[in-house]
């Protein structure tokens, strides 16, 4: 009883670690790689036809894999939208022609969509990762502490698993 | 006599060619889909998470080759060595020809399960048909190609494989080139003589060379469990590494597709080195001690490699993430296949390989993808996923490594199944 008492609340205390959230940078993402794909991405999902078509032009009828490169940035909160993200990004097609703007994705409500874009350079508030700007994902002092503490309980766990199992093996009668 | 001669050095080296390939096409099968998998998705439809399933089931393939491969200590090596070769290159054309995922991941599958096994036998083959002075570095130069076939994956999409009117599928096509090994190995290569050694020692018919749980007897049980332990925390982290590297630098860095791949093939020509490097070293200094000082490499410039947002400082970084960690395969390798006798090393290689470091590979890949998705992730960063996962998962792998895997630099194979068979 202990143990499962013990196990539950490792279980418990990893819980939060599961709990997911819904990011505009991926958002935008998404819609741009979808847009890689032409019409068989369905950009639809992520932003209207008319917002598709300022970011690439003809994007129907073009080839998978037209854009070389999609970079977009970490994400900064919308202050003419409640609960929306200004996401940076940046496209370069397979003939070099370059594409950066600033994307509206709306809150949460609103399905999380990219609402408008602003075409041109990223302003100097929100730099893109290859302009020195922050990526999307950035860890916590925190959180590398985290993980020490589980590297040690998980080094230690590994150790008593092959402790136990070699006393085990060392009582156990060795017969073919 | 004429085995002798037959078994002499130019022997061994046509051997290692054949070997080569085979682990040349494991490496290029585990690197090719990881690195047109934008391309894959965007065709096919599907999201990071998607990704992180595909990798997860297809790797389970190799966890299902662990019935393929422990056959080697009944059918023997080099008839399962060619079956295998097969199996694997009938997957990769139903892999080229895929109509969608669901498709694709069977086909995937299918791949893994040939080599899983063809990984297994071959290093059995090396540990056993090399003399004990050279066998460091005969693994080191089987592991090594490995990597040199990511490698490969990197200079195809350098050179614009994927602008092709095939796209991806052309890198499933190339999958197709092992089916000339079997000509020439049907006809050229031997049983290994360990094996037929064993076979044909009356005082070895009492053991049981069948049974897949032989490996678990008590005189064998603590090893393997621990070099599985070694393996699969090591794999957990290089697998998810080499699987979602690509990926990161395209999609996190913003590097081109072609630059990635040439960024992939320059640190592969480097971690190749480290197959060859460990190789030597590990027949000098020792297996653990080598293995506690790649993982030390790999810790830290694994770690930097996915924290790193500056090409020019990736490169250096990578090149030596990768000699690291890919290059500890070498010792790993001789773990899961030296402390065991012959009757029952490839069952044992099958269990450490096939039960643990598998796994491993795909919780890994699995974990970073649903960790660092860049939607719904708890983490949003495929790149500082990667970087957490390692920092948790290699200090377990030395220290299991350090204190219970055993030393077999000075292994004797032949004193070791006299033993076994005497007792």
């Amino acid at each position: 009883m202990k143990r499962v008492a013990i196990v539950g609340a490792v279980l418990l205390m990893l819980l939060p670690g599961c709990a997911t959230r819904e990011r505009p940078e991926g958002v935008v993402e998404r819609w741009l790689l979808s847009l890689n794909q032409g019409a068989a991405g369905r950009p639809d999902r992520f932003a209207s036809s008319a917002l598709s078509e300022q970011v690439v032009p003809g994007w129907q009828h073009i080839d998978p894999g037209h854009l070389d490169t999609i970079e977009v940035g970490a994400p900064a909160p919308d202050p003419g939208v409640a609960g929306g993200s200004l996401v940076p990004f940046r496209i370069v097609d397979v003939d070099g022609a370059q594409v950066e703007g600033v994307a509206s994705v709306g809150g949460v409500a609103s399905g999380r969509r990219v609402t408008a874009i602003t075409l041109g350079r990223t302003p100097p508030g929100l730099p893109l990762p290859s302009e020195g700007g922050p990526t999307p994902g950035r860890i916590s002092a925190t959180a590398w502490l985290a993980a020490l503490g589980v590297a040690a309980v998980l080094s230690l766990l590994a150790v008593g698993v092959v402790v136990l199992v070699r006393r085990t093996a060392a009582r156990a009668p060795d017969v073919t | 006599m004429s085995q002798d001669v037959e078994r002499g050095d130019r022997y061994r080296r046509r051997l290692l060619v054949l070997l080569s390939s085979a682990t040349f096409f494991e490496g290029y099968d585990n690197f090719v889909l990881a690195f047109v998998l934008a391309l894959v998705l965007g065709d096919l439809g599907g999201s990071e998470a998607d990704a992180g399933w595909i990798r997860a089931i297809t790797s389970l393939g190799a966890v299902v080759a662990f019935g393929l491969a422990a056959q080697a200590d009944r059918v023997g090596r080099k008839r399962l060595l060619l079956i295998t070769i097969v199996g694997y290159t009938v997957s990769a054309a139903l892999t080229a020809v895929s109509p969608g995922l669901l498709w694709l991941t069977a086909a995937q599958f299918s791949a893994q399960v040939f080599l899983g096994a063809e990984w297994a036998v071959a290093i059995t083959i090396v540990v056993e048909e090399f003399p004990r002075t050279h066998r460091g570095r005969a693994l080191g130069i089987v592991t090594s190609m490995n990597t040199l076939g990511g490698i490969f994956v990197g200079v195809l999409a350098f050179i614009g494989l994927q602008d092709t009117a095939l796209g991806w599928r052309a890198f499933f096509v190339v999958g197709l080139v092992p089916l000339l090994l079997i000509a020439w190995g049907r006809r050229s290569m031997l049983e290994t003589e360990r094996y037929e050694a064993v076979r044909s020692d009356e005082r070895s018919a009492g053991l049981d060379h069948d049974s897949l749980l032989e490996p678990w007897r008590p005189a064998y049980r603590s090893v393997v469990l621990a070099v599985g332990l070694v393996t699969f925390f090591r794999y957990f982290v290089v697998s998810a590494g080499a699987f979602w590297w690509a990926y990161y630098a395209q999609q996190e860095v913003g590097l081109s597709v072609s630059r990635s791949g040439l960024f992939l093939a320059a640190a592969g020509v480097v971690g190749a080195l480290g197959f060859l490097v460990a190789g030597r070293l590990m027949d000098r200094f020792g297996r653990k001690r080598m293995f506690e000082v790649y993982m030390a490499g790999a810790l830290v410039f694994g770690t930097l490699t996915f924290q790193v947002h500056t090409p020019l400082v990736m490169l250096p970084v990578l090149c030596i993430g990768i000699f690291f960690g890919l290059g500890s395969v070498a010792m790993t390798s001789a773990f899961a296949t030296e402390p065991f006798p012959t009757y029952v090393r490839s069952r044992a290689a099958a269990w450490c390989r096939n039960a643990f470091e598998i796994p491993g590979g795909v919780l890994g890949a699995l974990t970073v993808g649903l960790l660092g998705d860049h939607v719904t992730g708890p983490i949003g960063s495929i790149g500082d996923a990667m970087a957490l996962v390692s920092v948790v998962m290699l200090p377990a792998s030395m220290l299991v490594c350090w204190l219970f895997v055993p030393e077999t630099n000075a292994e004797d194979m032949v004193a070791m199944d006299e033993a076994v068979a005497v007792a």
